[in-house]
């Protein structure tokens, strides 16, 4: 394609006028000419032929040139408007122009200054937009949605799982046969979409595909999208018509980003992907910026409900109006307020419950629905279970990263202190030519504005940077968690009132100081008012080094929480294991005897993988391992016995690589097969409490649970942490693999004798040679998901740590610029006294002193901040007092000898001072 | 000179009735006058801008780059109240000036 503005530039000869106005004129032209011969092409000239038919049928260059210079001709004189109350805004808006390019000057002017005032401002607004993105992502960004306003959930839509009872007070799990009633019945929603409360994590094959990759899959109503309001990115989404027979819709609708990292291009053609023996179409993709409604979590297809017994066949039920698993979300219909709606949608709520009774319904039933209700909650932020996770977390790093922009202030104040103290005589020369003080004023804050704004724009950049860094950081290890970054109008609105708010705080005083001079005085003499902008200064780095005093000290709480934390006894040992989670089903195993047997071929041939020492199969690991039940006893008591006891299945080996200590009797073994005598290995706790003492050869049973009844206790284990690191002794009770062929068993253990890491996949590979067709994901080292638990506290530690740091930092920089400037102004009066026979000694400690008197009231007043605001963060601190002496008396500490520290170089460049030198200047 | 301000001011009339439903670029003002004359009155690429460039200068419309996604950025032109003003004025003026030469060389009204 030829060069249409090199033509047009070539051939137009100059027109006059500014150089901007002229480069639009060509570009104009030059589109012109280029849309003529685009014309041409799809009028299906050859490139050559379109070019010279442009050339031939524009207007000829040397009348165009001549018309255009007569059409531009000289500049039209402005006509100057009139003076009056018309035309107010537009000379105001002339005026800030004019300031904001004198301030740009004035920054020109003084690099040093700019450079080191916005480096400090980009720090902490960064850090402050950084942070806030986060809490924006997780908190506040609407759900890109249709209206999300009108979007409520029904109940809370966080507990995931299904529950069988009756519903009793606050009820957020429903059954599927419910939601098709309540859709039907309710008056004050304009839809009603169910989703099943949990993600179904899976694997499947693409297309005709051999690899089986892993998917997310969210089972939704028919009526999800088009309660959200979405409209697809291609093809379809999903639609009432797609949720009508259980096992009859095959469809699923694919997340854009995951259709994307499947070779899923702009030109959409539906494809396959085969999921536990089914077959089902993807007929479209969601909108590029929808990712469902919970924050921080992203199913890779959506498949209506009515496929729930193909997609999980376990856990199903969806003519059962008991079993309820869904949650809940609905559109208020236009005008309907939520109290009208509350109402509304209980009554409906228990009258459909009531109706499922029959006719003679039981008596504890109907009480127990009587008391049902539905909270409305709003969904326009969608749900998410990180929020409990990461809210406070956040809240303290928001006071910390705003206690960090404090400080930033606190020395862009002092360096506009200093600068004052320069400019006084050109302020004192525009007072006297005339200006008003408040005009001097303004342009001093617009020179604070342009300063801050500057800062800002490179926070932003800061921030983009950082916020990633920290999603990164709390995420766990497997995958970064799916949140939207990217600032909003929330998140630039946030920064530029943090813009205009740090000139309030860092401007206006200097601001004030600056203009506080007649004119008379400052023109003849050079020193005046200096000490009292300078006592200024001072308290400006005592609040510093005060807040400086916080942050080390909530820095060392935190650290020894964490280090508490981290030093708990687990009861089995965390290092060079290896957990897999097996998809067994997506092989097409059920359970039973086949599985058990693969089971024991995968644990025996993992065994002979070398660096391997022992492999198991367990229910669950750590995280969730086991589930409770409270039935459990010995045989002929009413098994009622508080507290839960934690339930597990495993395999003979599973002691052996977790490293729990046998305490009395055998663990698991081979021989506990299906028909030997029923037997379990419980903990000491279990022994303690269910036995009171002597439990081996006891005999007990879980509930009416027909495999677990008159089960012998034929071991005895060490107590371990089965959730999380921080809960107390539980009982817990192991049943053999083999005894207990009814239960899939997805868990994977395997201790290595080398770094797990480094075998990984030879254990895959041992795995599949059992069978290709098992799933096999989430690796990890039971080290990792330990970790996983600490991860708050790890971070917020580590931040702490960081800001603190960088507090501290900001703080020694004001010190020292302060006591720098001090030096240096009282430079004649050290040349006096050294002459008058001072020893250098006695100046430095003249000047070390005065910094001393300043850290002592920085810290005495950051104590007693640090005090008061120690019960903010009490439930983030593991065992840890929030006033530990320890911590405020090593923040003190280390807050003096900062300050000392940045002091001394100044005090010992004072001491340099030659008398002549210093007494000639006076 | 009369008949070259008549030319002229031709232009002018075609371009600022172009204008008159909406903004529009400068390439689309000639293809919508090419069109709405069912192609009996074309200009010479690029002949609109001098026309264009005096009218904005006068005020009688105004200039502003508008960037869309995906397209390149171009200069739209509307209307400004005074070229609306003009646009009535010269409509008028154009009229009677038809309307004299048909009653000058007898052509009758159908």
């Amino acid at each position: 394609m030829p060069d249409f503005k090199q033509y047009v530039r070539d051939h137009m000869p100059a027109p006059g006028g500014p150089d901007a106005r002229q480069a639009e004129i060509i570009e104009e032209l030059a589109l012109e000419f280029q849309e003529a011969y685009e014309r041409f092409l799809r009028a299906g000239m050859s490139p050559d032929v379109a070019w010279r038919t442009v050339q031939t049928a524009a207007r000829p260059w040397p009348r165009l040139a001549g018309e255009l210079r007569a059409a531009l001709g000289p500049p039209v004189p402005e006509p100057r408007p009139p003076e009056g109350v018309r035309l107010r805004p537009l000379r105001w808006i002339a005026e800030w122009r004019r300031d904001g390019g004198l301030a740009l000057r004035q920054l020109r002017q003084a690099p040093g200054f700019a450079v080191a005032a916005v480096l400090m401002l980009a720090l902490g607004i960064g850090a402050n937009t950084a942070v806030f993105s986060l809490l924006n992502a997780l908190m506040m960004r609407p759900l890109p949605v249709l209206q999300p306003q009108q979007l409520v959930f029904l109940g809370a839509a966080h507990a995931e799982g299904d529950t069988e009872g009756y519903p009793d007070g606050a009820t957020q799990a429903f059954s599927y046969r419910f939601f098709r009633d309540f859709h039907q019945r309710t008056a004050v929603f304009s839809d009603v979409a169910a989703i099943l409360s949990y993600l179904v994590e899976t694997h499947g094959r693409m297309g005709g595909d051999p690899e089986l990759v892993p998917l997310k899959v969210e089972l939704v109503s028919g009526s999800y999208f088009p309660t959200l309001g979405l409209t697809p990115a291609y093809g379809r989404l999903l639609g009432p018509g797609d949720d009508v027979t259980p096992g009859a819709h095959p469809v699923a609708v694919a997340r854009a980003g995951w259709w994307r990292d499947h070779g899923g291009g702009a030109a959409f053609a539906p494809r396959s992907v085969a999921l536990n023996g089914t077959v089902y179409t993807i007929v479209g993709v969601a909108p590029a910026s929808f990712s469902g409604v919970t924050v921080g979590q992203a199913p890779d297809l959506w498949i209506p409900l009515a496929m729930q017994g193909q997609v999980s066949p376990d856990r199903s039920g969806l003519a059962d109006p008991w079993y309820q698993t869904l949650h809940l979300l609905a559109r208020l219909k236009p005008g309907v307020s939520i109290s009208q709606a509350q109402s509304n949608t209980d009554f409906v709520f228990r009258k459909i419950l009531i109706g499922y009774l029959g006719v003679a319904p039981p008596a504890d039933a109907m009480a127990d629905i009587q008391h049902a209700f539905i909270p409305l909650v709003p969904a326009a932020t969608g749900r998410s279970r990180l929020r409990g996770e990461f809210d406070q977390p956040l809240q303290t790093l928001m006071f910390v990263v705003g206690l960090v922009l404090l400080i930033a202030c606190a020395n862009v104040a002092n360096l506009l202190l200093a600068r004052a103290a320069r400019r006084r005589r050109e302020m004192a020369l525009r007072l006297a030519l005339g200006a008003t003080r408040a005009r001097l004023v303004r342009q001093l804050l617009v020179e604070s504005l342009v300063v801050s704004l500057l800062g800002a724009g490179l926070g932003l950049a800061v921030a983009s940077w950082a916020s990633r860094l920290l999603l990164a950081m709390v995420s766990p290890a497997s995958a970064t968690l799916p949140l939207v970054l990217s600032p909003d109008a929330t998140v630039l609105g946030f920064t530029l009132g943090l813009a205009v708010a740090t000139v309030l705080l860092f401007g206006i005083l200097p601001a004030l100081r600056t203009t506080a001079i007649s004119p008379g005085t400052v023109l003849k003499q050079t020193e005046a008012r200096g000490s009292e902008s300078h006592r200024f200064a001072r308290v400006l780095v005592a609040g510093q080094v005060a807040i400086s005093v916080v942050l080390l000290a909530g820095a060392a709480l935190f650290l020894q929480s964490l280090h508490r934390r981290l030093a708990i006894p687990l009861g089995f040992d965390p290092d060079n294991v290896l957990r897999l989670e097996l998809d067994a089903r997506a092989a097409g195993y059920q359970p039973g005897a086949r599985l058990n047997a693969v089971q024991q071929a995968i644990e025996t041939r993992i065994s002979s993988v070398p660096g391997v020492e022992a492999s198991s199969f367990a229910l669950s690991v750590f995280d969730g391992g086991g589930w409770r039940q409270s039935d459990v006893g010995p045989r002929g008591t009413d098994y009622q016995l508080p507290p839960h006891t934690i339930l597990n299945i495993v395999g003979p080996d599973y002691f052996a690589v977790m490293r729990m200590r046998l305490i009395a009797g055998r663990g698991i073994e081979n021989g506990d097969t299906a028909t030997s005598r029923r037997v379990a290995v419980i903990n000491e706790a279990m022994a303690r409490k269910t036995f009171r003492g002597s439990a081996l050869g006891q005999v007990f049973s879980v509930g009416n649970n027909a495999n677990w009844r008159d089960v012998s206790v034929v071991g005895i284990v060490s107590n371990a942490k089965y959730f999380s690191p921080d809960e107390n002794d539980l009982p817990a009770a192991f049943f053999p693999e083999r005894q207990n062929q009814e239960y899939i068993l997805n868990s994977l253990v395997v201790r290595t004798a080398i770094d797990p890491g480094a075998i990984g996949s030879a254990i895959q590979a041992s795995i599949a040679d059992v069978d290709p067709n098992i799933g096999v994901e989430n690796i990890r080292t039971l080290r990792q998901m330990v970790g996983d638990f600490s991860l708050d506290a790890r971070l917020i530690a580590a931040l702490c740590i960081v800001f603190a740091l960088l507090a501290t930092g900001l703080a020694a920089i004001g010190v020292y610029a302060v006591m720098a400037y001090s030096t240096a102004r009282r430079g004649t009066e050290f040349g006096i006294r050294m002459a008058l026979g001072a020893q250098p000694r006695d100046v430095r400690r003249n000047v070390l002193g005065a910094a001393l008197r300043v850290a002592i009231l920085g810290v005495a007043a950051g104590l007693v901040l640090a005090l008061a605001v120690s019960r903010l963060v009490v439930s983030q601190l593991y065992q840890v007092d929030s006033t530990s002496p320890a911590a405020l008396a090593a923040a003190a500490l280390a807050m003096v000898a900062v300050t000392l520290l940045a002091a001394y170089l100044p005090a010992r460049r004072a001491t340099r001072i030659d008398p002549s030198i210093a007494l000639r200047g006076e | 000179m009369e008949d070259n301000a008549r030319k002229k001011g031709s232009a002018e009339l075609l371009v600022l009735a172009q204008l008159e439903g909406r903004p529009r670029h400068g390439y689309e003002i000639g293809q919508e006058i090419e069109r709405r004359s069912g192609g009996a009155v074309t200009f010479q690429i690029a002949s609109l801008y001098p026309v264009l460039y005096r009218l904005e200068r006068q005020g009688w419309i105004a200039g502003r780059w508008v960037e869309i996604p995906g397209q390149r950025r171009r200069r739209y032109y509307r209307l400004t109240p005074a070229g609306r003003r003009i646009l009535r004025q010269q409509r008028r003026d154009w009229h009677e000036f038809v309307g004299a030469l048909q009653r000058a060389a007898g052509v009758e009204h159908a």
